[in-house]
């Protein structure tokens, strides 16, 4: 109160973000540093496919190129069908990624919203929103997604919509537990004792705090959705042959594992890379997000 | 001194923790006579528990371990035992019981079996299964729980009735030394006063000895005959009851215990608490441990870690202020 | 009725009661009536499950009180909506329990205790409500080098201090302290309920100190409560209450705390029997009859009335002339 206190110059003290922390941790660890380089490699793949490898080598069907082993012309050889499977990995990417990552934000985030309105004001929201969930919980989810398919005819988006659907009640589940045991605790109480709004301590204490955790399902949840998306378009409910996908390309080299394995191969391993990619980037997130585990 | 029950001698110990040693307790040294209370107060931190699990060597062997000194039970080592021998000694002559009611019973075994678990390992007198229960029942009346409820489990009891189903196991095998890691910590003050009352009546009855480790000096007061005050991991000041709480040879941290808590009997404006923290293990100041948060910090405090100055026999203080005073070590 | 100038916070047959299903319904708070004078500190005493949180939390309208009404300086604040009670909130805070759960391990400690000033908008800039944090940090004895740390960093008491400087912020006349020092060492325990006296003395604060140690309460309290099963049982200045307790459950809490001395070493504990009972849908006529020692058939079937047998000294007990 009477003289200022040196070093007290409070706009200096409050530059270090939580995420610019996280971020400068992630990039200190080999290990998520490479998961982060697979991850913008293949955003990055996404962005430029079309520069990379033209559309068109995926599609034509050249009869002399069948189930031709990589070599200099076609680096990841030729499918049964004669087409350059290079081509289709790369534009494949487009379906497979952006699909899976798009569903799994979506959900993520409506799951996100819906556990937070239940957590924090429970009641007869809640109620209705959880006995609704646990309904279509006893359904199983690839089952589900079938049917809505099936209701709304195939397609690109009533595939999307179907998946989501899908996987909201669990991700809202789980979601409001973990909210619900932040919301118990007293800095809860203590913001909503100095005159703070809902939508403020909701945003300001319940999600961070949660925030970890949704990014690592998130991540990981990603992998998971890719093989769903595969598993309808293979049933030809998803993506409409002869359009490239990862999954469905996977499920059709099944038939020629003897005379051309690297068909198999090239979309398991690229699975594969991903998936442990985005998990173990999720990891490491979460970590990098908790103070608690800051390495001094 | 044939009545010696329990004699610990300059013991140390330490805990392994990213390849450096962290040293739990440091010297510390007292005995326990049958039939006798020994108090050990001291903050959360100074070592207390550790001592206490020490005696049964229950610490993880992983990582701690014990560098120097020796823990005499009736005359033998209780560090050099066998695992086996060990046990046989766990639980029929020196039981424990834990602070915490509600997490050191088993949820999904009854009251009544998890009491008969503790004495069937310990049959000395190989009593058949009639013989078992009856002694089951006998224990739980002496505890102050009717023999009925043995077929109840333990969410079914209070937090009280539960620290005396923890009492009864502990008790079942007639131990002659009971170790007691606060054990009306989780209590309510009616309830404590109930277990204390029943601890202090078995005591009377079985002739247990019993080490008490507590942070409340009212307990200390109303339930031991004889305290040492660990701060850091050492003993600062030892002594009988009668030593620590009347007479005017004291340690400046008891002294800071005492004026930290507020006196109901007399009207007092402001307490007189410890200025700052106890250090933590793995960074402890040099010289005495206490110098820091002392006010009759002296120069030799900073440097020179004190010796115990005795002033009378079984009595001693852990301070350079009573170096002249005191009498170095003198008694055989 | 009532001076206002005189009492800061007043309860009138304050009631808070949940539904446990089943139709049952548990009565944490059961008709409680309290007054606290401006500038003292009134006392709540009682164990675990009596209710003392749940009365602390309903009088701040963090948990909705199911009946009565809540007085602070003289306006009946649960008739207020819930805009008009945001605004009161500035003038009473809340100090808690545990220094563990009442910080968001997410947030630096300077960013936990501008929250209210930035939530309140008190200042138009952020610059200047960080110096109000400083300052903050200063009055509860928190080391500047802190502020930018994370409450895992600190140890328990240092947490506390932020819990108090998040309080005082806004500058409130009344404070709820929920069992602020139950979970320190004593030597920690002492600094911290010196603090919270030397605040008061600056500041005029009124204090509801909630705790169940009752040597803590006696020397911060000018006036003491006794809890038993959601209701009080007895009122009265808290060297009075210590001199001459008039009601049976007082008593016996007081007997039962073991002293630092070894004046009452040989001296028979008086214990009283049994547990606290159930306080779901609880029978009529006293609480505490089950337990007391002085218990009569009317004790069984009726419930004492909370009255004031001396000046300022009540007592809910047929017993007590």
């Amino acid at each position: 109160m009477s003289d200022k206190i040196p070093n007290g110059n409070p706009l200096k003290r409050r530059k270090n973000s939580v995420w610019k922390n996280a971020f400068l941790q992630l990039i200190h660890n080999p290990l998520s540093c490479l998961c982060l380089c697979v991850v913008v490699f293949f955003i990055l793949v996404i962005i430029f496919a079309d520069v990379i490898v033209p559309y068109e080598d995926g599609i034509k069907q050249i009869g002399a190129n069948r189930l031709m082993a990589p070599c200099a012309e076609h680096v990841f050889g030729c499918d049964s069908m004669g087409r350059d499977l290079f081509s289709r990995m790369v534009h494949g990417s487009r379906n497979s990624l952006t699909m899976g990552i798009g569903v799994t934000i979506v959900v993520m985030g409506i799951g996100t919203f819906l556990g937070a309105m239940c957590a924090y004001y429970g009641g007869t929201f809640d109620v209705i929103v959880m006995r609704l969930c646990e309904l279509m919980l006893c359904i199983p989810g690839v089952l589900l997604a079938l049917a809505l398919v099936a209701a709304l005819g195939p397609g690109r988006n009533n595939l999307l919509i179907a998946i989501s659907i899908s996987s909201i009640p669990g991700v809202t589940r789980q979601f409001r537990a973990l909210m619900l045991n932040v919301i118990s605790n007293d800095y809860i109480q203590a913001a909503k004792a100095c005159g703070a709004r809902d939508a403020y301590i909701i945003l300001r204490h319940v999600l961070p705090n949660v925030m970890a955790y949704i990014m690592l399902n998130t991540a990981s949840g990603v992998a998971g959705m890719i093989m769903q998306i595969s598993g309808l378009s293979y049933i030809g409910m998803g993506i409409q042959h002869p359009e490239p996908e990862w999954g469905a390309m996977l499920s059709e080299a099944r038939n020629y594992l003897g005379e051309a394995p690297h068909l198999m191969i090239i979309p398991a391993v690229t699975i594969l890379i991903v998936s442990l990619s985005l998990n173990l980037l999720g990891d490491a997130l979460r970590d990098a997000l908790d103070p608690r585990l800051k390495a001094d | 001194m044939s009545q010696e029950l329990l004699h610990v001698k300059d013991l140390h110990i330490s805990f392994k923790a990213k390849g450096k040693d962290v040293r739990a307790v440091t010297g510390v040294d007292f005995t326990v006579d049958k039939g006798q209370t020994m108090g050990i107060v001291g903050e959360s931190g100074a070592g207390k528990s550790v001592l206490g699990l020490s005696i049964l060597r229950l610490l993880p062997d992983a990582t701690a371990y014990i560098p120097q000194g020796s823990i005499e039970f009736k005359g033998n080592d209780l560090l050099k035992l066998s695992k086996k021998d060990m046990q046989k000694v766990r639980g029929d002559q020196i039981s424990m019981i834990f602070q915490d009611p509600m997490t050191s019973l088993n949820p999904v075994m009854s009251v009544g079996d998890q009491i008969i678990e503790a004495l069937r390992y310990h049959n000395k007198d190989k009593l058949n299964k009639a013989q078992l229960e009856q002694r089951v029942d006998e224990v739980m009346e002496l505890v102050g729980i009717p023999a009925y409820r043995k077929k109840e489990y333990p969410h079914q009891f209070s937090g009280g009735m539960r620290q005396r189903v923890v009492i009864a196991i502990a008790l079942v095998c007639n131990p002659e030394l009971l170790i007691a890691d606060e054990p009306t910590t989780a209590l309510d003050v009616t309830i404590q006063a109930q277990v204390l009352a029943i601890i202090r009546d078995l005591q009377k009855k079985l002739g247990t000895a019993m080490v008490l480790i507590t942070h409340d000096l009212g307990i200390v007061a109303q339930m031991c005959d004889k305290v040492g005050v660990m701060y850091a991991g050492e003993m600062v000041e030892h002594g009988s009851i009668e030593d620590i709480f009347s007479g005017d040879f004291h340690h400046p941290y008891t002294m800071g215990l005492f004026g930290s808590i507020p006196n109901l009997e007399t009207e007092s404006k402001r307490l007189s608490p410890i200025p700052g923290l106890m250090p933590p293990p793995n960074n402890l100041p040099e010289g005495c441990r206490f110098h820091p948060r002392c006010k009759h910090c002296m120069e030799i405090c900073k440097t020179v870690a004190p010796e115990k100055y005795y002033d009378k026999e079984g009595h001693y203080v852990a301070c350079h202020l009573f170096r002249d005073k005191g009498k170095e070590e003198n008694h055989d | 009725m009532t001076d206002h100038s005189k009492y800061l916070m007043e309860t009138r047959d304050l009631k808070t009661y949940f539904p446990v299903g089943q139709g049952k319904t548990l009565h944490a708070v059961d008709g409680i009536n309290l007054r606290i004078p401006r500038g003292q500190t009134l006392g709540v005493v009682g164990e675990s499950g009596c209710g003392k949180s749940t009365l602390g939390r309903s009088i701040l309208r963090l948990i909705e009180p199911t009946d009565g009404q809540i007085l602070m300086d003289g306006v009946d604040i649960t008739k207020l909506k819930r805009s008009e009670m945001r605004k009161l909130r500035t003038d009473m805070q809340i100090i808690f329990q545990d220094p563990y759960s009442s910080l968001d391990p997410r947030m630096t400690i300077e960013d936990s205790i501008a929250e209210p000033l930035l939530v309140n908008k008190i200042y138009k800039t952020k610059a200047e409500a960080y110096a109000r944090v400083d300052e903050l940090m200063e009055t509860v004895g928190l080391a500047q080098r802190n502020a930018s740390l994370f409450p895992h960093e600190i140890s328990g008491g240092l947490r506390q201090r932020v819990g108090i400087a998040r309080a005082l912020a806004t500058n409130p006349k009344f404070i709820v302290c929920d069992e602020p020092v139950s979970a320190l060492d004593v030597s920690i325990q002492a600094q911290i309920l010196n603090l919270l006296m030397d605040l008061q003395e600056q500041m005029g604060l009124t204090y509801l100190f909630i705790t169940h140690d009752l040597s803590v309460v006696k020397h911060i309290s000018h006036n003491i409560a006794v809890m038993y099963l959601g209701q009080c049982v007895e009122m009265a200045p808290s060297n009075e209450i210590f001199r001459e307790p008039k009601h049976p459950y007082t008593q016996a809490l007081l007997d039962a705390i073991p002293t630092a001395s070894l004046a009452t070493r040989e001296r028979e504990l008086k214990i009283i029997r049994g547990e606290v009972a159930s306080p779901i849908d609880p029978a009529p006529g006293c609480r505490f009859a089950a337990r007391c020692p002085y218990a009569t058939e009317r004790c069984r079937t009726e419930n004492p009335v909370f009255r004031e047998i001396s000046p300022d000294h009540w007592v809910a007990c047929h017993e007590v002339q």
